[in-house]
């Protein structure tokens, strides 16, 4: 019994070395360290592993327990992978995200359908995002008194990647209160920033 | 006298209240008709040169044999005001023109294709531009019965442009001004006529109207030797509300045909109540009166407002 124990050990040594051997040479190829800028690219860790790119992204933003296990896992695979753990660890959340890398920026005119409108059919405003932001939008009558301030939040519709469809309803402006004909002037803004602006007009 | 004022004065209160449902029409001159009335909060009805016709045509008597008057200003460089008058000194009485224009350019004329498959985001594109423009011209009469008491009745024509969507309308205002030693008034009202609006065609709004406001404006100066205060109260108007202003203007004894004033307005956005502040100087060179105002403005990227105008009188 105590003999096929040492036999049984001696196999599950020689497949763990196997295993560790493979593993290594695995890792290796997937998690191409750059020794002299010491990062490792979004790129390369979204490729390590089997996490599609954006389960791995919210898995590192959202849940840092997931990139803690898998962290320890890597430690125990030898001192060439304490340089990883200590990249992970100096991960920043502008790593994690590479929307930071992006521009907050409109990527489509901002344009309001129909134009001219009528006040009591309403409108669409429309434009494109490079990423999630907090959207402010403004309209300014013909003497340029704001007359209207819509918010929305990132990531939601307005303040979304990609394009963005807004109404424009009669009663935004107040109810009971009817605008001139005439033509209003909106901005789009990013934390005071004007991103796109443009002009729609009302007839009666 | 005062049974006139008094009736004036109900009259345009019930007049200015205006039909539900309909929108009020935006008339050009309710950014200001000169840089000098502007500074000193948009009192009305006190300025000495042509453009005054567009405030109180009763005012028109100041005029001495002619006189010229052109304002201009931009805002948010897209929108511009422009406003040109001339008035003439008849046998009897003063006459007036004057006109008055806002206008934008390059405005996007868009389409969004609902087919959910070719557009599944509903994208909107431009597909040409069109213009905005609105005017209003009026023609005024100017009489005094007394050198102190004058009397005016303009008319007033406005149309309005947007795209292939237009607008006419006419109506009439009336005036009167008493100047006084020390004390001048001025009592304006503003499109008396009820029922005459603007009509459209073109578009969708063919047979659609917009009222055109009426809107009563009193205001005073009591002058002491080289500082002048000045008070208003208007009420009706686009936002059918009653807004007072109030400001001080002063002219040093050393430097007489230099004017600085400052003036504080209150002014209708939507159907609320909003309060600024003014200044204006002024300069006159013989005949010719150079204006220029300064407010701030609550748009993001345009933070100030800058006003010019010139007048000219002989």
């Amino acid at each position: 019994m105590q003999k096929m124990n040492i036999k049984m050990n001696i196999k599950t040594k020689i497949l763990i070395a196997i295993i560790l051997l493979f593993g290594l040479s695995e890792l290796s190829h997937s998690v191409q360290i750059d020794e002299e800028s010491s990062s490792i690219s979004m790129d390369q860790i979204l490729h390590f592993g089997s996490f599609p790119n954006e389960e791995m992204r919210e898995a590192l933003g959202k849940n840092n327990s997931t990139l803690r296990g898998n962290r320890n896992g890597l430690t125990i695979l030898g001192g060439g992978f304490q340089k990883f753990q200590q990249d992970i660890s100096d991960f920043s959340d502008e790593t994690l995200n590479p929307d930071e890398d992006i521009a907050a920026a409109t990527t489509t005119q901002a344009l309001v359908y129909p134009n001219p409108f009528r006040q009591e059919t309403g409108a669409k405003l429309g434009y494109g995002l490079s990423k999630d932001l907090d959207i402010d939008i403004q309209f300014y009558d013909m003497l340029a008194h704001r007359i209207l301030e819509k918010s929305f939040k990132k990531g939601s519709v307005g303040g979304k990647k990609g394009y963005n469809l807004i109404d424009i309803d009669r009663n935004d402006f107040g109810t009971n209160v009817n605008l001139s004909s005439g033509v209003y002037f909106y901005l789009v803004l990013n934390e005071g920033k004007v991103l796109a602006k443009g002009k729609a007009a009302i007839v009666p | 006298m005062k049974k006139i004022i008094v009736s004036l004065l109900v009259i345009t209160l019930v007049m200015s209240t205006k039909s539900h449902g309909q929108a009020n029409f935006f008339i050009p001159t309710e950014v200001g008709t000169s840089a000098e009335m502007i500074g000193r909060g948009n009192i009305e009805g006190f300025s000495n040169t042509a453009e005054v016709l567009l405030e109180n045509p009763a005012s028109l008597h100041t005029t001495k044999t002619f006189s010229v008057s052109a304002f201009t200003t931009t805002f948010m460089d897209e929108i511009t005001y422009q406003t040109l008058a001339a008035a003439i000194k008849l046998k009897k009485g003063t006459l007036g023109i004057a006109y008055s224009v806002a206008g934008v350019d390059n405005i996007n004329k868009t389409y969004q294709d609902p087919n959910t498959e070719t557009n599944p985001l509903g994208i909107i594109i431009p597909v040409g531009t069109f213009k905005y423009s609105t005017d209003v011209t009026k023609i005024a009469y100017q009489f005094s019965q007394t050198p102190r008491l004058h009397w005016g009745i303009a008319g007033a024509y406005y149309r309005n442009t947007i795209d292939d969507v237009k607008g006419t309308g006419y109506n009439l205002d009336a005036g009167v001004k008493y100047d006084g030693k020390r004390m001048d008034l001025s009592l304006a009202i503003k499109n008396f006529l009820p029922g005459y609006d603007v009509s459209y065609s073109g578009g969708n709004s063919n047979g659609k109207e917009e009222v055109l406001p009426a809107e009563i404006v009193f205001g005073g100066r009591y002058t002491i030797g080289p500082i002048s205060l000045f008070g208003q109260m208007k009420s009706g108007g686009r936002n059918d509300l009653v807004t007072k202003s109030g400001s001080i203007s002063y002219k040093p004894g050393f430097f007489p045909w230099i004017e600085f004033s400052a003036g504080y307005k209150e002014y209708g956005v939507l159907d609320t109540i909003e309060t600024n502040t003014t200044l204006g100087i002024g300069l006159t060179l013989e005949n010719i009166k150079l204006n220029y105002a300064l407010e701030s403005s609550e748009h993001v990227e345009f933070d100030k407002k800058h006003y010019f105008s010139v007048g000219i009188k002989f």
